[in-house]
């Protein structure tokens, strides 16, 4: 073998790259050429030298920060394969859990209307007279804060009541 | 327990096996991201951020993978991102405490001052390489990593990462070359 092709073989020969029989050829090359060896000597000191940094290990601590930054951000239910089919479970899931809750709210606020007054027996109204002008305020204020929704929500509701 | 058994648990819902996972791989992210950064509080910053998406992303992991390779890929990633953006900062020096952290614990203070000394000289000569020279050299030397693996990780195809090795390895030796007093070593070419 010549020192051209042993040098542009010594690369791959470093990284053991080569099959057997070129391996061979420039392992013997290597040991009759005192400037190839050389050149190969070079280059193994480099790479052996980066190769000896070794590991810089992660700060104490490093996975109770990790877990404890996952613990304080992620949800409460578990993260599985089909991950779509959980986020839209988790999507519908509130949202039905709002609607359940904006209904309870609708039916605290209107018990005491003035139609449903009339429709309620007296044990419900609980004897008390009923201020119509701040009820109505009442609820106005909650349309305009839970929007639309919640007025679509009331008026099924007293329509159900009036039956 | 196998990468795969822990990241099973995890998506079943136990969070905690999680951590498992962070503690087999915590000094590999930690040493890959530092060689990018070289910066210990930017390294400790990135590294969490990584495993924190990796858990998020986890359910995206595929079974036929390797867990270790995707983990080195999405890391490699957030490097990158960051020395794109952090190139003025990449040059900076670290701290004394960090030299003496890389320092062999075998050797004696002369040994070891030396041996900083090749260390910054290395340090220096890599930082001024291209980019994809670098990011090869890094990943083979430092990390270890074989060819396919780089392949993988930066995807680029086998012989890409052969050409990027070699040529790097060329290069760096040029700049080591070139230090005035040749205090790192002496180039001899072959014929």
């Amino acid at each position: 073998m010549k020192c051209r092709q042993a040098i542009d073989l010594l690369e791959p020969y470093m990284d053991g790259k080569l099959d057997t029989a070129p391996t061979e050829q420039v392992r013997e090359h290597l040991a009759s050429c005192s400037e190839c060896s050389s050149e190969w000597s070079v280059r193994k000191e480099l790479g052996d030298f980066m190769k000896s940094g070794g590991t810089v290990k992660a700060p104490e601590g490093f996975t109770d920060q990790v877990m404890a930054a996952i613990q304080a951000t992620e949800p409460i239910y578990p993260i599985s394969k089909s991950g779509v089919a959980e986020a839209f479970q988790a999507v519908v899931f509130r949202r039905l859990g709002y609607s359940m809750l904006l209904a309870a709210a609708v039916m605290l606020l209107t018990i005491n209307l003035p139609f449903t007054r009339y429709d309620l027996p007296d044990s419900m109204l609980n004897g008390k007279k009923i201020n119509i002008t701040e009820r109505t305020q009442q609820l106005t204020d909650a349309f305009d804060q839970f929007g639309s929704g919640m007025r679509s929500v009331y008026t099924n509701f007293s329509s159900f009541m009036r039956r | 327990m196998t990468d795969r058994a822990i990241i099973e648990q995890v998506l079943a819902g136990n969070t905690h096996s999680f951590s498992e996972l962070v503690n087999r791989y915590k000094d590999k992210v930690f040493s890959l991201v530092y060689r990018f950064t070289n910066d210990f509080g930017e390294a400790q910053d990135i590294s969490q951020e990584v495993f924190i998406n990796v858990f998020r992303k986890l359910h995206t992991f595929h079974e036929k993978a390797s867990f270790s390779t995707w983990l080195y890929r999405i890391s490699y990633n957030y490097c990158i991102d960051w020395t794109r953006k952090n190139k003025k900062r990449l040059r900076q020096e670290p701290g004394y405490e960090e030299q003496v952290e890389l320092a062999d614990a075998r050797m004696n203070v002369e040994e070891s001052f030396l041996d900083m000394q090749k260390r910054k000289h290395l340090r220096k000569a890599i930082l001024q390489l291209d980019e994809k020279y670098r990011n090869v050299l890094i990943l083979f030397h430092f990390q270890e990593l074989s060819y396919e693996e780089i392949g993988e990780i930066m995807q680029v195809p086998l012989k890409t990462v052969e050409t990027r090795l070699y040529r790097g390895r060329q290069l760096l030796r040029k700049q080591l070359s070139s230090i005035p007093g040749g205090e790192f070593y002496e180039v001899q070419t072959g014929n």
